[in-house]
C-alpha cells in the first residue's frame, strides 16, 4: 500500500508531466500560410500583357495554386484585398455576376470591400454580400443607423492561434464613385476605426491581420501608428507590386500588383502571438499552371455568352458615325458623344478629347461591341464646376490647340471662334460668357485629371462622378434607339 | 492619411513625379501622371512606374498624398 505522501508525489508528478506536455504543445510555433491577391478587376480569364507576358493570369489557374498550397499546409488563409470586379467585358456585361460566382468557388476566407465593389450599384453589392459564403469585410463603412455595412472582422482559428482579419476600405470611396452608389453610407477614417476596435480585437485574437483597400502609403501609416498591434497588412488599391520583403520592426505589408498577375504567398511562423519567421514571394500565374476544371467550366458558361452579348444591338444610326482626327475635331460621332454626356449630367458644356473616341460606327445597327471599340477605356464621366473666368481660360486652351493643329477636344453646349490662340465670340446656349457666373463641365475622368495636357481642368471643382462612358451611351440609346447626328463646326478655326 | 472628418475628402493631393512636385485630384491614378508618350511606352512594356521604395505600380493604381513616383525606361 502506498503511503499518503507517495500518492501526493505521484499526483504532482503526473500533473507536472501533463502540464509540461500541454505547454510544449501550446508553444509549438504555428506555420501559417497567407495567400493573397488584390485589384483583380474582373480579370477572371487569362490575358495578354506587354510587361509580364502573353496568356497570363486567370482565376482557374489561381484556384489550382490555392488548392495545391492548401493541401501542403492546412493552416492556410486565402484573402483578397478588394476591387475584385470591374474592368473587363466579362465583368461588365454580367454586372459582376461572373466575378462573384467565381469568388465563391475559389476557397477564399475573406475579401475587403474595395471602392470598385460599388461600381454596379449599392443594391447589387448588398445582395452579393448577403448571399456570399465568403465574408465581405469593411470595419469603417457605416449605414445611416450606425450599423456596419459589412462585417468589420472575422476570427479564424488555426491550430491554437486565434487570428483576427479586419477589413478597412479607402475613405476616398465617396469621392471616386457615383454618389448614388454610396448613398446613406459613411466612410470613417480607417485609423480611427482601428483604434476603436483594437481593445476588442486584442481580447478575441492572438494575431491581427488587416485586409486593407486603402493603398500602400496608407498601409505604411497604419503600420507606423500601430507597430506592435498589427502583425500583417494585406493591401490593395495602389496596385503595388511588393516583391522585396525586408522584415524589420512592425507589421509585414504585402500587396500583389494587379489583375491576378501574381498570387502572393506569405509564410509566417507564429509563437505566442509573435511572428518569429517570415518568408514571402509573388508567384507568377502563367500557362504552366493547369487550370482548375471546376472554375474553368463555371466561367465557360459566361464566356459562351460574351460573343452574343457583344453583338447584341443596342441602337441604330441612320448615318455613318465618324470619329475625329487629331487637330480636326469636326466629327458627328464626337459631337453626339459630347451631347450625350452633357445631357446626362445636365451640364452647361461637355468635352471629349479627340484621342478618347477611338473608332467609327457604320450606318445601321449599333452593337455593344461598336460602343466598346469607340470607347475602349474604362473612363468615367465627371461633372465639374468652374468660374466664367476659368471657363474662358479652358476655351482659350482649346482654341490654342485648334490653331496650332494639336489634339483638341470635341465640345457641346458652346461654340466659339479660335483665333490667334484665343476663344472669341463665345456662345453658350445663345448667351455670351459671363466671367462672374459659374458654369458646369462634363468630361471624362482622364481629362478631369489633367490627361493629354488638360491641366486647367484638373483645378476645377468636382461636383459628382458617374459611371463608365460606355454604359452612359448605352443608357442614352435605350431612350433614343435611332440616332442621326450631324457634324457641327462648334470650334471655328480662323487662320 | 485622411483626417477624421466624416465628409468626403476632396482636397487635392501632392505627388512627386520624376522629381517634380505636382498637384493631383484625390482618386487620380498612376496613368494620369503620364504624358501620351509615356503612356504608350508603358502600354508597350518598354517603361514602368516605380514608387520611392522601388516597388512597381500598375497604371490603374490609385495615387496617395505624398507619394514619390518615377518612370523607369527599359533599354
Amino acid at each position: 500500500m502506498q503511503s499518503k505522501s507517495a500518492r501526493i508525489l505521484s499526483f504532482f508528478l503526473i500533473g507536472f508531466i501533463y502540464l509540461t506536455m500541454m505547454s510544449w504543445g501550446m508553444s509549438k510555433p504555428l506555420n501559417l500560410t497567407i495567400l493573397y491577391d488584390n485589384d483583380v478587376h474582373g480579370h477572371l480569364l487569362p490575358f495578354n500583357d506587354n510587361r509580364y507576358g502573353q496568356d497570363i493570369g486567370g482565376a482557374a489557374r489561381r484556384a489550382t495554386l490555392i488548392n495545391d498550397i492548401k493541401k501542403t499546409n492546412q493552416n492556410t488563409i486565402v484573402l483578397s484585398a478588394g476591387d475584385w470586379i470591374s474592368g473587363t467585358p466579362v465583368s461588365g456585361l454580367f454586372r459582376g455576376k461572373a466575378d462573384w460566382g467565381t469568388l465563391q468557388r475559389m476557397g477564399y476566407d475573406a475579401i475587403v470591400v474595395g471602392n470598385h465593389e460599388f461600381d454596379y450599384g449599392q443594391p447589387v453589392l448588398r445582395e452579393t454580400i448577403k448571399s456570399s459564403q465568403v465574408p465581405f469585410l469593411a470595419a469603417n463603412i457605416y449605414q445611416n443607423d450606425g450599423s456596419y455595412f459589412a462585417k468589420p472582422y472575422i476570427i479564424l482559428k488555426k491550430g491554437k492561434t486565434r487570428i483576427a482579419v479586419l477589413g478597412l476600405t479607402t475613405q476616398e470611396t465617396p469621392v471616386v464613385t457615383h454618389p448614388k452608389n454610396v448613398e446613406g453610407l459613411e466612410f470613417e477614417n480607417p485609423l480611427v476605426t482601428f483604434s476603436k476596435l483594437l481593445p476588442e480585437l486584442k481580447k478575441k485574437a492572438d494575431l491581427i491581420i488587416v485586409l486593407s483597400h486603402m493603398g500602400y502609403e496608407e498601409d505604411i501609416q497604419l503600420a507606423r501608428q500601430f507597430p506592435k498591434d498589427i502583425q500583417v497588412i494585406v493591401g490593395g488599391h495602389s496596385h503595388t507590386k511588393i516583391d522585396t520583403f525586408n522584415k524589420s520592426e512592425g507589421p509585414i505589408i504585402v500587396q500583389a500588383y494587379q489583375w491576378g498577375t501574381f498570387l502572393g504567398r506569405l509564410d509566417i511562423q507564429v509563437e505566442k502571438g509573435n511572428v518569429i519567421n517570415t518568408q514571402a514571394k509573388l508567384i507568377p500565374i502563367n500557362s504552366q499552371i493547369k487550370p482548375n476544371t471546376k472554375i474553368e467550366s463555371y466561367l465557360q458558361t459566361y464566356v459562351s455568352q460574351i460573343d452574343s452579348l457583344m453583338n447584341k444591338q443596342v441602337g441604330m444610326t441612320s448615318v455613318d458615325l465618324v470619329k475625329p482626327n487629331y487637330g480636326h475635331p469636326l466629327s458627328n460621332l464626337a459631337c453626339w458623344l459630347t451631347d450625350v454626356f452633357r445631357e446626362r449630367m445636365g451640364a452647361d458644356i461637355a468635352l471629349q478629347n479627340t484621342g478618347g473616341t477611338r473608332a467609327n460606327i457604320n450606318k445601321g445597327p449599333i452593337t455593344y461591341n461598336d460602343i466598346y471599340n469607340v470607347l475602349p477605356f474604362d473612363n468615367t464621366l465627371v461633372l465639374m464646376q468652374v468660374s466664367g473666368t476659368e471657363l474662358q481660360e479652358i476655351l482659350d486652351d482649346l482654341a490654342n490647340r485648334a490653331n496650332s493643329g494639336r489634339e483638341t477636344s470635341a465640345i457641346s453646349g458652346v461654340t466659339f471662334l479660335a483665333k490667334n490662340g484665343q476663344a472669341t465670340e463665345i456662345s453658350l446656349a445663345g448667351r455670351s460668357l459671363d466671367p462672374a457666373k459659374t458654369y458646369t463641365i462634363a468630361a471624362n475622368d482622364f481629362m478631369a485629371n489633367g490627361g493629354s495636357g488638360y491641366t486647367l481642368l484638373k483645378k476645377a471643382k468636382v461636383i459628382k462622378y458617374d459611371t463608365v462612358l460606355r454604359d452612359i451611351v448605352v443608357d442614352y440609346l435605350k431612350e433614343h434607339p435611332v440616332i442621326a447626328p450631324q457634324a457641327e463646326e462648334r470650334i471655328k478655326v480662323v487662320k | 492619411m485622411i483626417d477624421g472628418d466624416k465628409s468626403a475628402p476632396v482636397l487635392p493631393i501632392s505627388v512627386t513625379w520624376n522629381g517634380n512636385l505636382i498637384e493631383m485630384r484625390r482618386g487620380a491614378k498612376v496613368k494620369h501622371l503620364l504624358s501620351t508618350q509615356e503612356l504608350k511606352w508603358c502600354n508597350k512594356g518598354s517603361a514602368f512606374v516605380l514608387d520611392e521604395d522601388g516597388n512597381e505600380m500598375g497604371l490603374d493604381g490609385t495615387l496617395s498624398n505624398g507619394m514619390a513616383l518615377y518612370l523607369k525606361i527599359l533599354k
